[in-house]
């Protein structure tokens, strides 16, 4: 019997302590007992795993390129990191059921020896902790995988989780990357659309149907450069060249001759015929204001008698709040700009845009694919390059809207490289250096 | 044995909203935020200032001032208010009183403002958010002068 | 929006956050919204006139907007009652009067209209014809969107 005063409390501590490392023990025990992890995904409605250990990286929403291939379960490739990495279609492998229609919305790479691939599944779930001896050998009766490439299937949370042996699956398939990359040059368009995907991807631009057509002439310079006989892997560098062929003239410094004169021949005399005392002027995609000013200095230039209303936009918050301070070299303005007029000297080499200028444009913060938010009209537009920016179902809103947002007559002025073809409501004025058109 | 009275008062400064004779300054407050009173009452009373009457609009401000005269020391009134705003409120009280003491409170700084209230007849301009002490200072030069 | 009335804005929403609700406070990275979207549970709107029209918006959830209150009262406010509103109403009030009198300073003519505070579990703003600016802003009490949205008359 436990008389309370004679309780032996040292005692009691010891026991007490003893007790809690045998629980804890028990404890480690049990984690130690989850000695497997996969990680499971679904195909067709059907939950699967892979050995956590063979996954080297998951992939969330990345595009690939489809390329067709002898084995019909190699879908496409991907540029990670400078390798280009098998995609695998498991549910093709396989041939699961209603695999086919399901959205890739993960990648998952796995490394089998050397060889790196790429599974592209619906959906990654999550990494699931388990115990080898859970795992029960595949039923013969489950008849779509062969048993081979199966290493066993474990029922948690009451689903069925098909744990793949990866290890089998691409053993007697040829292991050799040379053979599952697709290699027939007949597919010249493919091998473009790869090259393409990498360009957008590491330059941030869109290739779409109305620039396509420079990339392709740019392609097929690279890869007569390059010999090119298989896949086209390109890096970040390479992929920022070719976009800078593609930018209009003087993107991003004040316009030069003979490109001014070619613009003002091109534009001017439309907008004499629709401009008596004043011409309305949008630039879209002004960024840090030199092609705003290079506008408005040429447009004040040659007509002299109207005055120029202008809104130049850009998405870039950063450069464009910069625009209204614009700074310059001096040896950066071009001769036909006269600096006076414009500019007031900071220093020996440094000119500061002068008030009166920028009280005549209004600088914005604003999204191309916003264009039905402005309430006037313009007589002008230019918006080079424009299509690099947006996807080409947000380039085609921005021509519908844009149409409603300039008078008839008026001039709509693109990128030297892009390219639109049967556009609505304007007729194309024929010069080879300037894209424009003209409102009917 | 020493009582506590024998010893000099330590860092006792007298409440700034007691006049020389005792008695305390009395205060109207015009705003239409009960949030905005207060803040501005707790400011106030807490240096002992009496809040006699608070208004929600210039309209009511003018009646306040009229039902409490002589006996309002200070206005402080807000500008943006609905049925009849600060500045026109301040017209009028001036128009009734022109020794009518009446500070601006208000969440706009606008130089125009402040010179048209200036020129009103307001003896101090206050832009929000209130800061205690600059609340206190810009009262005390007011009353004292 | 017109790049001069951006800062304006936005600083004026971090001075006045900063020294009536806490110095703790974030900046995120500011946006373009084409129509507003569903809002996160609390609203307060100012109105914009002068030689413009448009709004300023807090947006912000019902336990943030709370706890807001809270710390501008210096006390805890348990319930949305008058207190609360009026409270709420006035940060959106200072943050407005402030931006406006910067901008006055700039050289634009901006007024405000008094505020209005909306609370409900699917409130939705649509505004096609104005793009709004939109400024997150993260505080320990929560985080609140400041949305702006400007057209020239």
């Amino acid at each position: 019997m436990i008389n309370a005063k004679n309780i032996d409390y040292k005692y009691l501590m010891e026991n007490q302590k003893s007790i809690n490392k045998s629980i804890k023990s028990k404890n480690k025990a049990k984690i130690m007992e989850y000695d497997f992890k996969i990680v499971s995904f679904k195909i067709g409605g059907e939950y699967y795993g892979i050995d956590i250990m063979k996954v080297k990286e998951i992939l969330k929403a990345r595009k690939f390129t489809r390329i067709p291939n002898s084995l019909d379960f190699v879908v496409g490739v991907l540029n990670l990191r400078g390798e280009i990495i098998p995609i695998i279609d498991i549910g093709k492998m396989f041939h699961l059921e209603g695999s086919a229609d399901s959205e890739v919305k993960s990648i998952i790479i796995i490394k089998i020896e050397n060889l790196q691939l790429g599974l592209a599944v619906e959906q990654i779930n999550h990494v699931i902790p388990l115990r080898r001896s859970d795992i029960q050998p595949p039923s013969p009766l489950l008849g779509s995988i062969n048993e081979r490439y199966i290493e066993g299937v474990i029922e948690l949370n009451d689903k069925l989780f098909v744990i793949l042996d990866t290890e089998s699956i691409f053993s007697d398939k040829e292991k050799s990357k040379r053979e599952i990359l697709p290699q027939s040059s007949d597919l010249s368009e493919e091998f473009f659309t790869f090259f393409s995907n990498q360009v957008e991807e590491f330059a941030g631009i869109h290739i779409n149907e109305y620039n396509k057509d420079i990339f392709r002439n740019l392609y097929d310079e690279y890869a007569k450069e390059n010999n090119i006989k298989e896949l086209p892997k390109i890096d970040r560098e390479a992929a920022t060249n070719i976009v800078k062929k593609v930018f209009s003239q003087h993107t991003g410094t004040l316009w030069k001759q003979p490109y001014t004169d070619n613009f003002l021949d091109a534009v001017t005399p439309k907008l004499n015929k629709i401009c008596s005392e004043e011409v309305r002027i949008l630039d879209v995609g002004c960024g840090d204001g030199h092609e705003a000013y290079s506008l408005f200095f040429l447009i004040s230039a040659d007509m002299r008698e109207v005055d120029i209303r202008m809104i130049a936009a850009d998405v870039n918050l950063t450069a464009v709040s910069n625009a209204t301070g614009f700074e310059t070299l001096g040896s950066a303005i071009p001769s036909w700009i006269n600096p006076d007029k414009y500019f007031i000297k900071l220093s020996d080499s440094t000119y500061k845009i002068k008030k009166e200028i920028t009280d005549k444009i209004y600088f914005e913060f604003h999204n191309a694919q916003n264009i039905g938010s402005y309430n006037k009209e313009f007589d002008l537009v230019v918006a080079r390059d424009l299509s690099l920016f947006l996807s080409a179902e947000d380039y085609k809103t921005f021509l519908e809207n844009i149409s409603s947002k300039i008078v008839s007559g008026g001039v709509l002025v693109i990128g030297d490289n892009e390219k639109v073809s049967n556009i609505k409501n304007f007729t194309k004025i024929q010069d080879e250096n300037i894209t424009a058109y003209v409102k009917n | 044995m020493k009582s506590s009275s024998d010893f000099p008062s330590l860092n006792q400064k007298p409440p700034e909203g007691i006049k020389e004779d005792g008695t305390p300054y009395k205060v109207l407050i015009v705003d239409d935020s009960i949030f905005v009173k207060k803040q501005l009452s707790q400011i106030l009373t807490s240096e002992q200032y009496d809040v006699v009457d608070t208004a929600g609009d210039g309209e009511e401000g003018i009646e306040k001032y009229k039902e409490n005269y002589p006996n309002v020391d200070l206005v402080t009134m807000d500008i943006t208010m609905p049925k009849l705003d600060g500045i026109s409120a301040l017209e009028k009280i001036i128009e009734f009183d022109k020794n009518a003491k009446v500070v601006m409170v208000s969440a706009l700084g606008k130089q125009e403002l402040v010179k048209k209230s200036l020129l009103l007849g307001a003896k101090n301009y206050i832009v929000k958010p209130l800061d205690r002490k600059k609340v206190l200072e810009r009262l005390l030069l007011v009353l004292k002068r | 929006m017109r790049v001069e009335y951006i800062n304006p804005f936005v600083d004026s929403a971090m001075q006045i956050l900063s020294s009536t609700v806490s110095k703790d406070l974030k900046r995120r990275d500011i946006s373009l919204k084409p129509s507003l979207t569903p809002m996160m549970g609390v609203v307060i709107i100012v109105g914009l006139a002068g030689q413009v029209s448009g709004r300023l918006i807090i947006d912000t959830d019902k336990d943030t907007a709370l706890k807001i209150a809270s710390a501008m009262n210096q006390e805890e406010l348990k319930e949305f009652d008058e207190m609360t509103y009026a409270t709420l109403t006035e940060l959106a009030n200072m943050i407005t009067g402030k931006a406006v009198t910067k901008l006055h300073e700039l050289g634009f003519q901006f007024d405000l209209t008094p505020p209005a505070l909306f609370t409900g579990d699917n409130i939705q703003i649509s505004d096609n014809k104005i793009e709004s600016l939109v400024v997150p802003i993260e505080m320990p009490q929560g985080r609140v969107e400041i949305i702006v949205g400007i057209k020239e008359n």
